[in-house]
């Protein structure tokens, strides 16, 4: 839980960005969408996992539940 | 010193975002709320500190659990209201960002109610 993971996050957009713009001028548009949405989707899963530990972390620490 | 360690990842965070915010801003917004995150998960174990600090006070000055509880919890209810808020309101939709915090406060209001209930009771008593 450090800034590998901003990087990784970002490594992950910047690759779509730059597969969507190659696809783009091979003009396959449709396989470019389809992966900007994988990329969404990635960083998604990442994002939410991270944010559900801090919600359980929270929970423990505030005796929310 | 944490503080330094706090400091580059916001900063870091920041610059990213910026790299990825004009093609792929729906990235961006998630690695804004990746580094929020982190700093959080990093302070955690300081709150854990502070709470266990207060615990051994009001157990010195043996005020009743049971009203401490209900404040702890309602703390909790506002900081998550707050940072989802936050997290909504950054990510550009204010109007969403203020119904998350009305249902925090909602949620709030019913939680104090038994506070309130217990206050009017103790004041009635000394009357």
């Amino acid at each position: 839980m450090d800034v590998g993971i901003i990087f990784k996050i970002a490594a992950v957009g910047i690759l779509t960005a730059v597969v969507n713009q190659v696809l783009k001028k091979a003009d396959k548009d449709e396989i470019a969408t389809l992966t900007t949405l994988a990329g969404l989707v990635i960083v998604l899963l990442m994002v939410i996992d991270m944010i559900a530990q801090l919600f359980d972390s929270l929970k423990m620490l505030f005796t929310l539940y | 010193m944490e503080i330094f360690r706090i400091a580059a990842i916001g900063i870091i965070t920041a610059l990213c975002v910026l790299v990825l915010r004009e093609n792929r801003s729906d990235i961006a917004t998630l690695i804004g709320i990746a580094g929020g995150v982190i700093i959080l998960l990093s302070l955690i174990d300081y709150f854990t500190q502070i709470f266990d600090f207060l615990k051994q006070l009001i157990d010195k000055a043996g005020i009743d659990g049971g009203v401490i509880k209900a404040l702890v919890k309602i703390v909790g209810i506002g900081y998550v209201a707050e940072f989802s808020a936050g997290i909504v309101e950054e990510s550009g939709s204010k109007a969403l960002a203020e119904k998350i915090a009305l249902g925090g406060k909602v949620i709030i209001f019913i939680m104090s109610i038994p506070i309130i209930k217990l206050l009017f009771e103790i004041v009635s008593s000394m009357l």
